[in-house]
């Protein structure tokens, strides 16, 4: 292998349009480190190599012929195994979707990630139907945290977080109901995006729980983290969730810096007090950012709980059919969460979306006072593969519900976050970054001011 | 199955305690962050 694997992909797309480098060269060290690395890492799930290697050899190809290369040109990246594929089942980390006939076209977003030139190397491994926190799969295996093999990527968009962390791809696609893109960025140390809900298109990839589903990037760079989301920007008429906005680009103001921005940390529910991983990095961030100041989103904890009951009502109706024909090839640790989903009364349901409009005009009103928030994204450095319980403040509760303490209000009113990793001694830990709706530029602009001065920087971990 | 229905009644219970507009019942279909509840919907 001779090229750096951890070499950001704005740099690639650099080297590669300027000749340093093919893509077909940088496409084959990629799949080289794949080989090596995913036995022990279970990034991957399916590694399209004749596919990358063709569309890198095609644009080495029209390099030659003078013809203008995509911002993202022979970039590599891969994808959380809910978005199609062309030519594979789409299987959600399940064992049940493999049934399905394979996908007669990728994904929106894959679609547009290689219309910027962006090469797909493959599908990424993740827990079963979105449900999870850990990266933990009964049916292809957990996910293992390239920091600490011995401890989980998180989830559920765990070979997304696991494998831009490796080197495995410097960019790749996760999606986050609850927090499946910030808690594996957390854990695993890299930066993670999730846009405002509605912003980008869900066509083409598996749900999990419609209203509150966000699709979004995860990269170890946050020049590339807004590269490839400004690539996907835009409209579409076949998600109807999707806000017909727009291209809104966040790189042409990246640089632009926290100046006059008012910055302030989350209290109240979003206490890391006897939390101390969560605690440094928090306060790492916010010193960073001049967040001198504390504001308190009344409600989050309502928020959460609502946030449970439409992802378990919403889900648990979605998968309905499965459940009653195939419940026994569901991994255990989803099936029995779908089958309550299924029991619960529907006026739960109703009153978590009235508590969910409810709690986003609270924060509406905090939002006229700061731009940014800054809140842990998870109470806790990776657990270790296996682990079932977690103290928190005091008591021990069950782990998996848990990790998403801190994401799951956010994501319950669709505010855009980016998860910005923090190390301390040993493992790293997330923080995240929110703004007011649509205003993913502010996080991006702060995400890349902590990288600048080196207080979130996704360190390369120590393999082989 | 029963150890997460006990769990959703919690959740259940939480959101039950919200103090909410009686008159505003506005639900997922509508929902588009930054903009403010549609007042011909209270």
């Amino acid at each position: 292998v001779s090229f750096d694997a951890f070499t950001p992909a704005h740099r690639i797309a650099d080297q590669i349009r300027t000749g340093k480098v093919t893509a077909e060269t940088v496409t084959g060290d990629y799949l080289a480190r794949i080989a090596t690395l995913n036995p022990t890492l279970n990034a991957f799930t399916d590694v399209t190599a004749g596919r990358a290697l063709a569309q890198a050899r095609g644009i080495d190809a029209a390099r030659a012929r003078g013809e203008a290369l995509g911002p993202l040109a022979g970039v590599p990246f891969a994808v959380k195994n809910l978005f199609d594929i062309e030519g594979l089942p789409t299987r959600a980390g399940s064992k049940i979707n493999r049934e399905r006939a394979p996908a007669s076209r990728d994904g929106e977003l894959v679609e547009r990630l290689s219309a910027a030139g962006a090469v797909l190397l493959g599908g990424l491994n993740m827990g079963e139907y979105a449900y999870d926190f850990t990266g933990e799969n009964a049916h292809d295996g957990a996910c293992r945290n390239p920091h600490d093999g011995a401890r989980m990527a998180g989830g559920s968009s765990s070979g997304s977080g696991s494998a831009t962390a490796a080197g495995l791809a410097p960019l790749s696609l996760g999606s986050d109901t609850n927090g499946s893109i910030r808690v594996p960025s957390s854990f695993c140390g890299v930066f993670g995006l999730k846009p405002t809900y509605g912003r980008l298109p869900r066509t083409r990839s598996f749900p999990f729980c419609d209203s509150l589903d966000h699709l979004g990037p995860f990269a170890r760079d946050v020049t590339d983290l807004a590269l490839a989301y400004d690539a996907m920007q835009g409209p579409d008429e076949h998600d109807p969730a999707c806000a017909q906005r727009v291209v809104e680009p966040c790189l042409p103001t990246l640089k632009d810096g926290i100046g006059g921005l008012r910055i302030a940390v989350a209290g109240g529910h979003f206490s890391t007090e006897g939390m101390p991983d969560a605690q440094a990095a928090v306060a790492a961030v916010a010193k960073a950012l001049g967040a001198g100041a504390t504001v308190d989103l009344a409600g989050a904890g309502l928020a959460r709980a609502a946030a449970f009951l439409i992802t378990n009502g919403e889900s648990a109706a979605f998968h309905l059919d499965r459940l009653r024909a195939r419940a026994h090839d569901f991994d255990p640790e989803t099936r029995d969460r779908f089958l309550a989903g299924a029991m619960q009364p529907s006026a739960w349901y109703i009153q978590a979306q009235r508590v969910r409009r409810w709690f986003h005009d609270q924060v509406m009103r905090v939002f006229e006072d700061v731009d940014l928030i800054v809140a842990p994204a998870t109470p806790c450095v990776a657990p270790l593969i296996g682990q079932k319980t977690l103290e928190l403040r005091g008591e021990t509760v069950p782990l998996r519900p848990n990790l998403g303490i801190f994401t799951q209000p956010i994501s319950a009113i669709g505010l855009p976050v980016v998860a910005v990793p923090v190390f301390g001694a040993g493992l790293p830990i997330g923080v995240q970054v929110i703004a007011a709706p649509w205003r993913e530029d502010l996080c991006l602009r702060a995400a890349f001011a902590l990288e600048q001065a080196g207080v979130c920087v996704a360190r390369p971990p120590a393999l082989g | 199955v029963l150890q997460f229905l006990e769990v959703a009644h919690r959740m259940a219970a939480i959101v039950e305690g919200a103090p909410l507009d009686g008159g505003a019942f506005e639900m997922a279909a509508g929902f588009r962050p930054g903009l403010p509840s549609p007042e011909t919907r209270r």
